[in-house]
């Protein structure tokens, strides 16, 4: 089975390090959450995966092998991401055509059945798109390019809620009918809680959380109700963060002591991704309301 | 196969650029031997290869746009590089001829050429003059590439640093110029001409088209040098 390697990863942009040694593996055949808040290198590591940048020091392996200048690596991996590098004056339909040379490969018919759904003009050039037809054209590109990595970075931006819907299912019935990896980096972490099966945290230089989101989601539990009773009940168990308001006390863990009878007056609930997700990244401590 | 489709898709930009160089160079003949004289009612020069010479290096800065579209494929630092200098190959032998048939009309019409090189070779310009058209193609393809490292130069700086960095290098070159040509009591036009000619052993007033060759040659391959382990180390935002 094929997989992408990182081996402590950094990257310094002069005095300020922006990551610190990222180590991680994406193997094939997944979907990938790469969460982070903004600015902690997500999108620079998705560019060092596909060679726009260098690591500074590190390494990132497909299949054991540098994908650094390496075409043969690259031509396996795809990245999506805001940036339009295609040339304004060239039609979509250009760009798949373009795409196929290069690649060896493209769905078309899977192409020209995106372009339907998203009624996306094949013979528009690109620079008259709107920003969010640019992004579709941009998403059709990755969705129908055969590589075994494609990286989506912030996928929907620009595109409204019906959009952001259709494109969710169009990705799904892509994997289904060829499961390959997609990692997708955004901030829309509700959205794509029920896509992916996997979740990467990039928190300050370095993977913090690296777990299935189904065992991720089992964990997550908010515990409410009397601060003292909370704190008994919790004592001796890693706490992500708590809020306190009164005499009442909220607290966010991964640890629940699930085999502990619950007191009474106490609530236990699960938390959804992105409740997870900000008491992760947020700093540890007690928020007094 | 990334290889080879990366040179078909990349020649393929740069035809058009090819093409409007070209179209370019016409103009530019009409209009520097044969239109300016008349308005201006001097004598009839010929300076169409200092807009050539202009256009080699945009080529080169303009060029250097398709990495973006490189980047985006997967193509590696190596094969645009060596996608770019064929390019830029190709494109310079296009305007050699172009500069080469430019003299040809220019003295068929009784133009007087007073053109770039020719003050560092007398004669050099002469009809069918083949070292003239390789020093053309070398010093084409060179400036192209000069082009080139100003994009890559600008690649990581601000609109506004690359602006100010432009003008403090055209001010201090123009400065440059003027001193020298004060110092010297020369126009100012022929501040520099005297001063690299001075420099690289050209003075005299002998035509010396193959020590002209060599120099060109030697700067060409240093800035090909340059541009070469620059584009090694080259990133992209986005």
């Amino acid at each position: 089975m094929s997989e992408l390697k990182f081996k402590h990863v950094t990257k310094q942009y002069g005095d300020q390090a922006v990551l610190k040694g990222v180590d991680m593996t994406w193997a094939a055949g997944h979907l990938y959450g790469l969460l982070g808040r903004n600015g902690v290198g997500k999108s620079t590591l998705m560019r060092i995966v596909n060679n726009r940048t260098f690591a500074t020091h590190g390494s990132v392996l497909l299949d054991g092998t540098s994908v650094v200048e390496n075409e043969a690596a690259q031509n396996r991996i795809f990245l999506m991401s805001d940036a339009m590098l295609y040339p304004a004056d060239r039609t979509v339909a250009w760009v798949f055509q373009i795409t196929k040379a290069l690649y060896g490969d493209f769905d078309d018919t899977r192409a020209a059945h995106l372009t339907r759904v998203f009624k996306l003009d094949p013979n528009q050039r690109l620079g008259r798109l709107s920003t969010g037809y640019k992004t579709i054209a941009k998403l059709i590109v990755a969705l129908c390019v055969p590589c075994d990595f494609v990286l989506l970075d912030e996928p929907v931006l620009g595109l409204d809620a019906p959009f952001r819907e259709q494109f969710y299912q169009e990705l799904l019935a892509t994997y289904t009918e060829r499961p390959r990896t997609f990692v997708i980096a955004t901030h829309l972490i509700e959205e794509i809680a029920t896509l992916i099966d996997h979740v990467f945290v990039l928190a300050d230089g370095r993977i913090t959380l690296d777990e299935d989101t189904e065992s991720l989601m089992a964990k997550g539990r908010v515990v409410s109700g009397p601060a003292g009773l909370v704190r008994d009940y919790l004592s001796g168990v890693n706490v992500l963060r708590t809020r306190s308001m009164g005499g009442m006390l909220t607290a966010y863990t991964l640890d629940a002591p699930l085999e502990t009878p619950l007191p009474a007056g106490v609530t236990l609930e699960g938390m959804d991704l992105q409740r997870l997700f900000i008491e992760l990244t947020a700093e540890v401590g007690t928020d007094e309301d | 196969m990334k290889t080879s489709a990366t040179n078909r898709v990349m020649l393929g930009f740069f035809a058009r650029f090819t093409g409007a160089t070209l179209v370019g160079a016409l103009v530019g003949i009409l209009i520097s031997a044969f239109l300016f004289p008349t308005m201006l009612g001097v004598g009839r020069y010929s300076l169409t290869d200092w807009l050539i010479g202009v256009m080699g290096l945009i080529i080169g800065a303009v060029s250097l746009s398709v990495t973006g579209f490189g980047f985006q494929n997967g193509i590696s630092r190596r094969s645009m590089t060596r996608s770019l200098l064929l390019v830029f190959a190709g494109s310079s032998a296009l305007c050699a001829v172009g500069v080469q048939l430019a003299y040809l009309i220019a003295r068929l019409s009784g133009a007087r050429v007073n053109g770039l090189l020719n003050a560092y070779a007398a004669g050099l310009h002469g009809v069918a003059s083949v070292i003239g058209l390789l020093i053309w193609l070398v010093l084409l393809f060179g400036l192209m590439v000069a082009g080139g490292i100003a994009t890559l130069i600008m690649n990581k700086k601000t609109k506004r640093a690359a602006f100010w960095w432009g003008l403090l290098t055209y001010v201090g070159i123009g400065v440059t110029i003027a001193v020298w040509s004060f110092v010297n009591d020369l126009a100012f036009q022929q501040g520099p001409v005297v001063m690299i000619r001075a420099v690289v052993g050209l003075g005299g007033g002998q035509p010396q088209p193959l020590l002209l060759l060599l120099w060109v040659s030697l700067l060409t391959a240093l800035v090909t040098y340059a541009f070469t382990r620059m584009m090694a180390r080259m990133e992209i935002l986005g």
